[in-house]
């Protein structure tokens, strides 16, 4: 009977302790984010990643980072790098379009290829490429374009931030209340500091072998309120959708992401019959 | 005087001429030539792209001035297709119609004479025709240097130093027999088509005489309608309608100060004020503008000690925006000049002050509301709100520099997509306004657009990045599929391959390409596309799935 009363108040006071953690933490988040437009959370699209993340998705006005590569040593001598972080980071930023936002695609080395993201789901209805000739016009461009309300997404292969500019584009997502999206490779992400709030370790996985599906090994190393630390095995296939991994089950199913029904059915008919307006 | 050429691009003939001047096409050098031969024709000459669009522009603006002489005053208006003589499918010519303004001028000669010193004056060389006809002038304005030119260039020729011949004035009086006149002009001044001159030209029909003595009954079945029609239009039968170019009222407003000012808070503060200005007069005319310029005039006061003369000089510094859609929004436009004069801020000092300003929408567009789709309000607001963020990055980065993709339809990767820029230009390339103030606007090419919907399942078929293509050294299997890539002495195994997926470019775009693609993942996890030149049989990487 003593027993049984220890261990009920170990886990009172286990309970107590963690409420108040939970309280502190929320207290602290409502300090942070008390400068952002109070938007619904942006969903990933994907129910998985949303359930590791705070408050169950992206709230507006988040600056997110995938950070990839870091791994084999003869990567700094590769021409370019094709492991999905840009492809990950561009499937969040056509969530961040809905409601007839507009994406800003940071297209710093001009190597965007438009097929892909059309394929991706992307309209390029709504899309602003930047072609900067510098950083500093790039960080500018972005600066203002993250401001501006009309932008649900801004995109950027952006490794060396420093302090001042990245606390810079912070305010500046806050103010807007899109997404401020980058990419970076872990050489950097080492170096210098990052002020997202949400960052992604992105390992890609093994081909599927009939190339369907593209799979990845993420890993949540930063979320302010979420499950720092959590691992997620996802994928995106030929469609531009994400795929959710079941272990238990064997089989992968498609997730059921947020689709833009009205604004599908609000298109014209001549763009749906496929010729340019 | 230099050789200069200018080329345009040709889908099949790649580069070819578009027009020389005189010191080239006296070395041999003709339009429609490749512009390869011009090494060997004329190897000091310059050439540049010609900008078909700053042609037609300033043709444009030089019909609204030449508006001071008369009222009506058109440009010619082309057919389906191009005509003989000309290597250039756009407007050239501007026509006038004199009748009852010419005696302002002391008659017809002297008018002619007037507007030839006034385009003189501004750089032209003019060919001017005067004909009771539209056809006729056409024909003498364009034609009749061969009267004009061929003595000259003979006695050129014999005496290397007299000066070359500026312009010539060609008038056909209004009792002359026309007929007789033009009796020795070619078949290309009667403003025929290409098959239908090659046609006559096989006949051995060469100029206009010959061509009115074959039976008018059966010339149209013989070289089609347009023949007959073009006979007619030059000896008054059928009359011929000129389309007047109407350009708008301006929208400017403009500034003067006693004293010249040097201080950039009171410029920036006059543009403010003049922005105000001209939106209300925007506001009025129901109109937003798309194209603004600012001139900032400059007054330099310069002393010469030696002569202890004053003088003054003027000069402007110009700003010239594009927006992205019809703007009457003062603080929007006062915001982007702002910007401008901020970047490239003008010298002001104490010997270079600012006397005044002159601001002008150079180009607007009516103020229309157009519900796109059910949830409008919502989406009108961003629309507004991005146009104000694509006017502001492209007035700071450059208009070639804040871009949108178009897809067109080519099978060739890099060719599938152009970049146009938001504002300033039409997503064919084309300046805003150019085409538009023509009488009558060229068909849109669908061919040429793609659908900008893409295949299913093209998000892993095609990359995301793009590059130029890179030469990498691929191993194969002895059934051809790659098993590992180098790059400068690195190499990486690749674990999976899909492909090959062939793709050839057709036989009217130029040298053919053949390649097969293939999507590799490397051992490091990283997708490639890389394909295989069919016709050299070497490996280049050309995008990643990034």
């Amino acid at each position: 009977m003593i027993e049984k009363l220890a261990a009920k108040e170990r886990t009172d006071r286990h309970t107590t302790g963690r409420r108040s953690l939970d309280d502190l933490a929320r207290k602290i988040r409502s300090i942070e984010t008390s400068g952002r437009p109070t938007e619904a959370r942006i969903s990933s699209g994907s129910v998985a990643m949303d359930a590791l993340l705070p408050s169950g998705g992206y709230g507006a006005g988040t600056m997110i980072e995938w950070v990839h590569g870091g791994e084999v040593g003869s990567e700094h001598s590769m021409p370019v790098r094709g492991l999905g972080s840009l492809s990950l980071a561009m499937r969040v930023a056509i969530e961040g379009m809905a409601g007839g936002k507009y994406l800003v695609l940071v297209d710093r080395h001009r190597r965007f290829y438009a097929p892909g993201w059309i394929g991706l789901g992307g309209s390029p209805d709504r899309l602003i490429v930047l072609r900067p000739d510098c950083d500093a016009d790039a960080i500018w461009g972005m600066d203002q374009a993250l401001r501006n309300p009309s932008v649900g997404a801004v995109v950027a292969s952006m490794h060396r931030l420093d302090d001042r500019v990245a606390r810079r584009l912070q305010l500046a997502t806050e103010q807007g209340g899109g997404l401020g999206i980058f990419v970076r490779d872990a050489h950097a992400a080492r170096r210098y500091p990052s002020w997202a709030e949400v960052q992604w370790r992105v390992r890609p996985s093994m081909p599927s072998r009939d190339w369907q599906t593209r799979w990845f090994d993420l890993e949540l190393m930063r979320a302010g309120g979420g499950r720092s630390g959590s691992r997620l095995r996802i994928g995106l296939n030929a469609r531009g959708q994400w795929v959710e991994y079941s272990e238990g089950m064997g089989v992968s199913h498609e997730s059921a992401g947020a689709l833009h029904l009205a604004s599908e059915l609000a298109k014209p008919a001549r763009r749906r019959n496929g010729i340019a307006v | 005087m230099l050789p200069r050429v200018l080329y345009s691009n040709d889908s099949r003939r790649g580069r070819v001429v578009a027009a020389a001047n005189a010191t080239a096409r006296k070395a041999g050098v003709l339009p429609g030539m490749p512009l390869a031969q011009l090494a060997a024709l004329c190897p000091d000459a310059q050439w540049e792209e010609h900008d078909t669009d700053a042609d037609l522009e300033e043709l444009l603006s030089l019909t609204e001035q030449l508006q001071s002489f008369s009222p009506i005053v058109g440009i010619e208006e082309l057919d389906a297709h191009a005509w003989a003589g000309r290597s250039l499918r756009q407007p050239q010519a501007i026509s006038m119609e004199i009748r009852g303004t010419a005696s302002w001028f002391g008659g017809e000669q002297a008018m002619a004479t007037s507007l030839q010193a006034w385009l003189a004056h501004r750089g032209y060389v003019a060919c001017i025709g005067i004909a009771d006809t539209l056809g006729a002038a056409w024909g003498i304005a364009n034609y009749s240097f061969r009267n004009h030119i061929a003595p000259v260039m003979e006695l050129l020729e014999s005496r290397p130093g007299l000066p070359e011949p500026q312009s010539w004035i060609e008038i056909l009086p209004e009792d002359a027999n026309r007929e007789a006149h033009l009796a020795n002009y070619p078949i290309e001044a009667l403003r025929l088509e290409t098959d239908c001159t090659a046609k006559l030209h096989r006949l051995g029909i060469r100029t206009i005489a010959p061509l009115l003595r074959l039976p008018r009954s059966s010339l149209p079945s013989r070289f089609g309608p347009s023949l007959l029609r073009r006979i007619d239009h030059c000896f008054g039968s059928l009359e011929e309608p000129l389309r007047v170019f109407h350009s708008g009222d301006p929208m400017v407003t403009e500034r003067e100060w006693e004293h010249p000012i040097s201080d950039l808070a009171w410029v920036e503060s006059a543009i403010e004020n003049a922005c105000i200005d001209l939106c209300k007069k925007m506001t009025l005319a129901g109109c937003g503008a798309l194209r603004i310029a600012c001139q900032l005039i400059l007054e330099k006061q310069s002393i010469d000690l030696r002569s202890q003369d004053t003088t003054s000089q003027s000069r402007a510094y110009v700003m010239q925006l594009s927006l992205f859609q019809a703007s009457q929004d003062p603080l929007h436009l006062a915001w982007l000049l702002k910007g401008q004069l901020q970047l490239h801020p003008p010298r002001l000092g104490s010997d270079i002050a600012i006397r005044g300003i002159r601001l002008e929408a150079t180009l607007t567009a009516s103020l229309q509301w157009r519900q796109h789709d059910l949830f409008a309000e919502v989406s009108v607001q961003h629309r507004d709100a991005a146009a104000k963020l694509i006017d502001g990055l492209s007035a700071r980065l450059g208009r070639n520099r804040v871009v949108a993709p178009t897809i067109v339809r080519d099978p060739i990767p890099e060719a599938q997509v152009r970049m146009r820029p938001l504002t300033g230009l039409k997503p064919d390339g084309s300046l805003q306004d150019t085409k538009r103030k023509l009488p009558r606007a060229p068909k849109r090419d669908f061919a040429q657009e793609g659908s900008l919907e893409t295949p299913e399942n093209a998000f892993l078929s095609r990359p995301t990045e793009l590059i130029q293509p890179t030469p990498v050294i691929v191993a194969c299997e002895a059934w051809g599929e790659p098993t590992s890539i180098s790059i400068d002495r690195h190499s990486w195994r690749i674990v999976a391959v899909a492909g090959p997926e062939r793709i050839e470019s057709g036989w009217w775009s130029g040298p053919m390409q053949r390649r097969e693609y293939y999507r590799i993942a490397l051992q490091t996890g990283d997708w490639w596309w890389i394909y295989r030149d069919m016709k050299t049989n070497t490996w280049y990487l050309h995008g990643a799935f990034a």
